[in-house]
């Protein structure tokens, strides 16, 4: 099953290749030489020289010639970006600009050293990160790498020439290159060159030069830059086989599972299974194993440097808990699919094997079962370790200590003054006590050292003959041997236990946050408030100052929740939202920030940016409960948003529709009048028997489309404010009689009432005169034929009210505020009409400062009673008179 | 003496309709609002229908399909609405026509007389227009006595057209009987189409404007 033959490429290495035919991303390439001085920079130049000359546009970022006048004419006619200065600690120094190249966005750009060190300050620590970004902005790249320094080779080459490496680049970057080329030379011609003295190595490193250079060592580090290269045109072998369809000894994808701890033996372990995985095309992941012992600050930082190195060399890295690391491992192992577990060879003790039914290394290759196991030994230039003994150098331990030692002197001072009256034996159970009671507040050494206190000291007080530790009587000899054994049993067991409880407790404090965090922030109402109770329960569980940043209306990332951010850690926040990856203190990249910034991913997107600022770097199980918490996050975000976009979606379908019926209703109101007027004339040329009719209908529709332009304007001079009512003491009984006239032409079926204290007010006349022909014709039109009106003025609150009553259905309440807006018509309405009457009615009474509403009919009768309320000076006609 | 029911909310439309109509010796009965133009419909039984969109109780729509279930009386419909996407909704909903207001009194006759003209005549094996035969049994075309050879996508389009010659036939129509009921989206088969026909119709000598496009809509074969 591990190695089955597939006929042809499988889908997913398809897509990969799609996706890589896709973008486009720069392409790498790298100039990979064995050491210093077989000529990688020169050989880059050349290719340049080449390129350029072939049209491309080619610059340089920055190069190293130190000095060789070779080297340094192939710079001439090559574009040069300046190096940007750069003050630390008092010295100008001088780096490559990223910016300014980005900003040129030449076509290719040569960066010489790959494994150089950013100065501190600078965007990114290392110079592999810069060449990312030229890449990922879709400028090629040519760059120089020694062997060396690639991480999965780093033990192998110190072990060679024995001389540290400090410089490393990950070997994601040597298998992201599209080309290597080996700048190959043989060690004699090497050794010519060195003699010549054309090779630099910098003023330090000349005195290991000698040892560096000899020749064995220079034939191993060949091998291994051969090796990498035949590597790459393997790699490029297979992916052209892809491309073309060439079916091959496909393999299916074999997973690699390397299990690693806080020992720096990991450290090897992760380079072996990497090297491996390269060579064989698999696929790897690390696993951390927590068995519920507590890491010590040592440990732990050893723990994520392993972690962080496994992930540099391109595992997924994954933690996971669990007692027996055996079982737990295989659990993983077979849940993820891996084919082979590679685990570093134990230091094993055979007693303690024995008792647990073999060493790790055994239970694992008994169980495995179609899983293969690799055994890799211990490197030997690691320094010599055991593991912590449960953190033996914290100071909580030694007051633990003390206690036990106090412990056991309370009690041996009692069975002294007992001793005479109870016996030994009873003595001996009062040690036992005292080590049960030991195992309930104390940890697992602390345990152990009073056990074996009071042993010794059961012995040498209480057993004869006293003050010594010799046991004269054979019994007593069983009985302490026993005694011994139960005290130590009973202490380990006991430990063991609370570790247990301990580790669940965790693991439950956890799950509880957790739930907690889901609970609170995904039922909160709105965004800001989860994303303010998010950072509220993220403060509080991490003891951190935490930002919730998400991106804006305007496209631009914005604080969400939480505290406020300098610009610059806004930029920093802004690059790993735009980079989809974490940025910040304790990353690689923009290091120098205070925070720490965690994209919020959903999927293939990312919503926004948490972003930390922490005292210490995050442990492993916090940044994953973190990470856990993000996700949450992200999620709320991306679903407050699809919310956002399907409301605006709604509205906009919603106002497309107003749109629509308004614009129906506008054409009606036109096209039917124009409609009548062209039939009419039509008809009238070819002489009609009766012309006065069409005429006549000519007439209502001029009258109809005359209405309508008055309305049009009347709304717009409404809405544009331009109405301004000039008041005169006007006769009320006038203006009605004016309005009914225009309103209709039989005025009988209209009554009129006005109360002679009102008979004469002082208003704007034309308006009023248009409010209620405007009613009138509303009532009118709602009314069955042969109804009649009834308009009644009288004085009402130092102003005049007046009342148009109709016989029609009446207006339904939730119509009575919606029938004075623009462009709305009645529930109940006939057809015909803009919907604008009213509204020009209302319009008007406000503009006079006065009101208007409806009411089903006060005086019993069906109908509605509109009410138009004028705050107006008002009296009888005949003051009037005599007055004038 | 024909009788053509008029639905239509506006009394000034109805009244003038009325005179045109009545002018032509044609038998007019109004009806205001949806229901009362379904109910005069059955009793009355007219022989054309013009119906307005915008009526106050059911929209025209409705009336349109409450009659498509019981008859196949021609339906003119008359509107203010002139957007492309209304003509296509009411022609595919089963209108036989489509006259946008303001309208011309003498392009509504014309209408209203190839409705007419149709319902009075069975479909004929036969049809024939101008110099133009087309054979319904043998499948032939004929332009002026000369046979005129067309595909069989092309015939079937020219075929539809002809039964609703004088009528706009839709292109959802169009695609439905030629292509079957799951092509209905893909007019830009028609636009090919139809230009290979016109094309050779004109070589044949018989006006290719005789296949009106009604844009947005469909096509129409002219008979005047």
């Amino acid at each position: 099953m591990l190695v089955s033959e597939e006929p042809r490429p499988d889908p997913e290495s398809l897509l990969e290749l799609a996706n890589a035919a896709e973008t486009n991303r720069g392409r790498l390439k790298i100039f990979l030489g064995m050491c210093p001085g077989v000529g990688k920079t020169y050989a880059m130049l050349l290719a340049a020289q080449q390129l350029q000359e072939e049209g491309v546009d080619v610059v340089i970022g920055t190069i190293e010639t130190h000095g060789r006048i070779e080297t340094q004419a192939l710079t001439a006619g090559l574009a040069r970006i300046p190096l940007r200065k750069i003050v630390h600690r008092g010295s100008t120094l001088s780096e490559m600009d990223l910016d300014a190249i980005l900003a040129r966005r030449p076509q290719l750009v040569l960066v010489d050293e790959l494994a150089h060190s950013n100065i501190a300050g600078s965007r990114h620590l290392k110079r592999y990160q810069n060449v990312l970004e030229l890449l990922e902005a879709g400028i090629d790249v040519f760059t120089t790498l020694n062997v060396q320094h690639i991480e999965s080779q780093r033990d192998v080459v110190t072990q060679i020439t024995g001389a540290p490496v400090h410089e490393r680049v990950p070997d994601s970057i040597v298998d992201r290159a599209d080309e290597i080329e080996l700048v190959d030379l043989s060690p004699e011609q090497l050794r010519k060159r060195l003699e010549e003295g054309k090779v630099y190595l910098g003023e330090r490193a000349v005195a290991a030069s000698d040892n560096f250079f000899r020749e064995g060592n220079l034939r191993a580090l060949r091998e291994i830059a051969l090796r990498i290269t035949a590597e790459q045109a393997d790699k490029e072998l297979r992916s052209f086989m892809h491309r073309r369809r060439i079916s091959g000894p496909w393999r299916s994808r074999e997973h690699l599972l390397v299990a690693i701890g806080p020992s720096p033996y990991s450290e090897h372990l992760i380079r072996w299974t990497r090297r491996i995985a390269t060579l064989s095309h698999a696929t790897w992941m690390a696993v951390y194993i927590d068995t519920g012992r507590p890491l010590n600050d040592q440990e732990r930082t050893r723990m994520e440097k392993n972690l962080t190195l496994a992930r540099t060399l391109g595992a997924e890295v994954h933690a996971t808990s669990g007692g027996e690391v055996s079982q737990t491992l295989l659990r993983f192992a077979r849940e993820h699919n891996i084919s082979q577990i590679v685990v570093g060879k134990p230091l094993t003790n055979p007693v303690l094997d024995f008792l647990r039914g073999g060493s790790l290394v055994d239970r694992l290759i008994r169980r495995s079962g179609e899983i293969d196991i690799y055994v890799v030994r211990a490197e030997k230039a690691a320094p010599p370790w055991r593991p912590d003994l449960g953190g033996l150098a914290e100071p909580r331990l030694w007051r633990e200590f003390g206690q036990g030692v106090l412990l056991v002197l309370g009690t041996t001072i009692a069975g002294l003054l007992l001793r005479s009256a109870i016996g030994y034996m009873a003595v001996g159970l009062l040690y036992l006590l005292a080590v049960l009671l030991s195992s309930i507040f104390l940890s697992r050494w602390p345990i152990l050292l009073t056990a074996t206190l009071t042993a010794v000291a059961w012995d040498f007080l209480f057993i004869t003959p006293y003050y010594t530790f010799r046991i004269s009587n054979i019994h007593d000899v069983i009985l302490f041997g026993m005694y011994f054994v139960v005290a130590l049993v009973l202490g380990h067991l006991n430990a063991r236990l609370r570790q247990r409880e301990q580790t669940e407790r965790r693991r439950e404090e956890q799950a509880v946050a957790l739930y907690r965090f889901s609970r609170d922030v995904a039922v909160s109402l709105s965004l800001d408030a989860a994303a303010r109770e998010g950072v509220r329960q993220i403060d509080e569980l991490f003891s951190v100052t935490t930002t919730v940043l998400a991106k804006g209306d305007s496209e631009k990332l914005e604080t969400l929740s939480g505290a406020a951010l300098s610009e610059r850690e806004m930029a920093v926040a802004s690059w790993a939202f735009e980079k989809k990856e974490p940025a910040g203190r304790f990353t690689n990249t923009l290091s120098q920030a205070e925070g720490f910034y965690l994209p919020l991913h959903t999927g293939h997107q990312v919503a926004g940016v948490l972003g930390l600022r922490a005292r210490a770097p995050l442990t492993l199980s916090e940044r994953q409960l973190l990470e856990t918490f993000a996700t949450q996050l992200a999620l709320l975000i991306e679903r407050e948003r699809f919310r956002q976009h399907a409301e605006s979606a709604k509205i906009a379908e919603k106002s497309r529709q107003l749109q629509k019926t308004l614009l129906d209703s506008v054409s009606h109101e036109f096209k039917t009048p124009l409609a009548v007027i062209a039939t009419a004339l039509e008809s009238l040329r070819s002489h009609p028997a009766h012309p006065e009719s069409l005429l006549a209908e000519i007439r209502i529709a001029s009258e109809r489309l005359q209405r309508i332009v008055t309305n049009l304007l009347d709304i717009t001079r409404i809405e544009t404010g331009a109405v301004l009512p000039r008041l005169a003491w006007c006769d009320l009984r006038e203006i009605v009689d004016r309005a009914v006239q225009r309103a209709t032409e039989d005025t009988t079926a209209i009554q009129v009432d006005i109360a002679e204290a009102v008979s004469a007010c002082e208003v704007d006349s034309g308006l009023l005169e248009e409010m209620l022909a405007n009613l009138l014709r509303n009532a009118l039109q709602n009314s069955p034929n042969g109804s009649s009106i009834f308009i009644r003025a009288g004085p009402k609150d130092g102003g005049v009210q007046i009342d148009v009553c109709d016989e029609g259905p009446g207006i339904p309440p939730e119509d009575a505020t919606r029938l004075f807006e623009k462009f709305q018509r009645g529930k109940n309405a006939k057809p015909g009409g803009l919907g604008l009457g009213l509204s020009i009615v209302k319009g008007f009474a406000e503009a006079q400062g006065g009101t208007i509403a409806v009411i089903h009919r006060t005086d019993g009768k069906l109908g509605a009673q509109f009410q138009i309320f004028l705050p107006v000076a008002s009296r009888s006609m005949q003051t009037i008179a005599t007055t004038a | 003496m024909t009788n053509i029911l008029v639905i239509d909310d506006e009394p000034q439309i109805r009244r003038l309709l009325r005179v045109a109509l009545e002018a032509q010796g044609c038998k007019i009965h109004e009806a205001a609002t949806g229901q009362d133009g379904l109910i005069a419909a059955a009793s009355w039984r007219p022989e054309l229908i013009i119906l307005d969109l915008g009526l106050p109780d059911l929209s025209g729509l409705e009336v349109l399909v409450r009659l498509r279930e019981w008859t196949q009386t021609p339906v003119l419909i008359l509107s203010v609405q002139d957007a492309e996407e209304d003509k296509v909704r009411a022609l595919d909903q089963g209108a036989d026509d489509y006259v946008t207001k303001p309208f011309s009194t003498q392009e509504l006759l014309a209408r209203l007389r190839v409705l007419l003209r149709r319902n009075h005549s069975p479909e004929e094996p036969v049809f024939e227009l101008d110099a133009l035969t087309i054979d319904f049994s043998g499948q032939t075309v004929h332009v002026g006595g000369k046979p005129l050879s067309l595909t069989a996508t092309e015939y079937a389009l020219l075929r539809e057209l002809a039964r609703h010659a004088g009528k706009i036939v839709t292109h959802k129509h169009l695609l439905a009987a030629v292509w079957g009921p799951n092509a209905t989206e893909q007019s830009q088969y028609l636009r090919v189409y139809l230009s290979h026909i016109r094309k050779k119709l004109a070589e044949a000598g018989f006006p290719a404007e005789a296949i009106h496009t009604e844009t947005g809509v469909g096509y129409r074969l002219l008979l005047e």
